[in-house]
């Protein structure tokens, strides 16, 4: 992998494919018609999988604009002190 | 069942809930359009004790065992009105396992004091902080209980959260007569702030600040306007900071249509100063109450009120009703047919934003970040 473009492909499709998803989980190699997965392709894997829950996370928090602004902890941007 | 119980991966653990607490009903504002107070929520309750907020981090702990990050949200009242509990609280929550608390705060900003600071950087707080616009539209308004103004002290707490701490920073501005949604947005733009949120001002019917006619008609048009925005940066690969639309434009991406509005009992519960347990927080105690804290039964009755509550009739036609779920529990009966009006604007500008990159979705994971 290592392609940004192939990454996010692969992130919609985890997010938009049930069986995908979930055999990327289980059976990465298969998943990705690969022999076997080395340790980086496992770390994007990883990255992609968290990406995708994180998604769900955000669909379900229902930003909106509502006074309770449900997301305000969706998205774990991280930023460091000025 | 909900959108997060629906996912693979969440079959075994429910990803996240959030609770909404209110350690106090106290405030040191005065605003002369808050929801809480007009909607005779806060009624005389003494703040939560810091007994209370230790037992009640212990319940939530092993209550929601099987849930993977637990969001305590001090909402309020005031939540810097009583710093003991949430400082318990939170210093209780992080003894527990590693990662399974976040913070996250909505907060006038008036009253931090350097403690409060170091506890927001320490927890790694979201903090959702009120500031209407500029001061003369801020102050009209936001007063403190002296009826002195507050924008300059909501200014210096952004500043103070920017330089001393790491929280990720919402500005969020109330809209109402005479200040529309077009320059709230613009307003909150300027601020050094993460994301921004602005929504219209929320009446049982009319009041000197609720939208008139032509002023709802033109919220509704800025919305739309908004979503044109956000297709251009989305375009420009620029992760949008008003985030109102996003979750419906992955819910589209997706394809799953909404079982319900939010997560008002399952994944989401409010928590009261004397430690009643509600769906929401914004839901009156006298009607929607899931007993008390220790009594640990609140995720039960959480669904059984769920199951009493279903998607009322004259939504099954409405055409949003697959991204809307059915409206906010807390604000349906109060707002009534003027909030559906907002809501189905905002369904329909996610679904124009959707469209626009319906054939390209990749571009749309700027919108989480990517």
């Amino acid at each position: 992998m290592a392609d940004n473009k192939l990454q996010r492909e692969l992130i919609i499709k985890a997010l938009t494919d049930p069986k995908f998803r979930k055999l990327l989980a289980t059976e990465p190699a298969q998943a990705l018609g690969l022999k076997k997965i080395n340790i980086q392709q496992a770390k994007e894997i990883k990255f992609i999988l968290a990406t995708v829950k994180g998604i769900d996370t955000q669909i379900g928090a229902m930003a909106d604009e509502l006074l309770c602004a449900c997301s305000v902890t969706a998205t774990p941007t991280v930023r460091n002190k000025a | 069942m909900s959108v997060l119980e629906q996912s693979e991966d969440n079959q075994q653990a429910l990803a996240r809930v959030e609770l909404l607490v209110a350690t106090t009903w106290d405030c040191n504002l005065r605003c002369s359009y808050c929801f809480v107070g007009n909607r005779g929520l806060a009624k005389n309750v003494e703040p939560m004790s810091v007994l209370a907020a230790c037992q009640i981090i212990d319940v939530l702990d092993e209550q929601f065992s099987d849930v993977e990050t637990v969001c305590i949200h001090f909402y309020g009242g005031e939540p810097f009105c009583n710093v003991p509990a949430m400082r318990t609280m939170v210093e209780r929550a992080l003894s527990k396992s590693k990662d399974k608390f976040i913070f996250a705060v909505t907060t006038n900003g008036v009253s931090a004091t350097p403690e409060v600071m170091d506890l927001l950087d320490r927890a790694n707080f979201g903090v959702v902080v009120s500031i209407d616009g500029p001061p003369d539209i801020h102050n009209e308004c936001r007063k403190d209980k002296a009826g002195k103004s507050t924008h300059d002290r909501v200014m210096k707490f952004i500043r103070d959260l920017r330089e001393k701490t790491s929280c990720r920073v919402r500005g969020s501005a109330v809209v109402r007569s005479g200040w529309p949604l077009a320059k709230a947005v613009s307003y909150l733009k300027s601020l050094d702030v993460d994301t921004i949120k602005s929504q219209a001002v929320r009446t049982a019917g009319a009041m000197s600040y609720s939208l008139n006619i032509e002023e709802r008609e033109e919220y509704l048009a800025d919305l739309e306007k908004l979503g044109v925005q956000i297709i251009e940066d989305i375009r420009h690969e620029k992760q949008p900071r008003d985030d109102r639309f996003t979750s419906r434009v992955f819910q589209l991406l997706k394809n799953e249509p909404r079982q319900r509005f939010c997560g008002a009992g399952t994944t989401m519960f409010g928590i009261t100063p004397d430690a009643q347990v509600l769906p929401c927080i914004l839901l009156d105690a006298a009607n929607n109450s899931l007993g008390l804290v220790n009594d640990r039964e609140f995720r039960e009755k959480g669904r059984r009120w769920v199951e009493n509550h279903p998607i009322e009739k004259k939504c099954s036609q409405c055409s949003a009703l697959p991204l809307c779920g059915g409206g906010c529990p807390a604000m349906m009966p109060f707002c009534g047919d003027s909030e559906c009006d907002i809501v189905r604007k905002n369904c329909d500008v996610a679904r124009m934003i959707y469209q626009q990159f319906k054939n390209e979705p990749e571009k749309l994971l700027v919108l989480a970040g990517m």
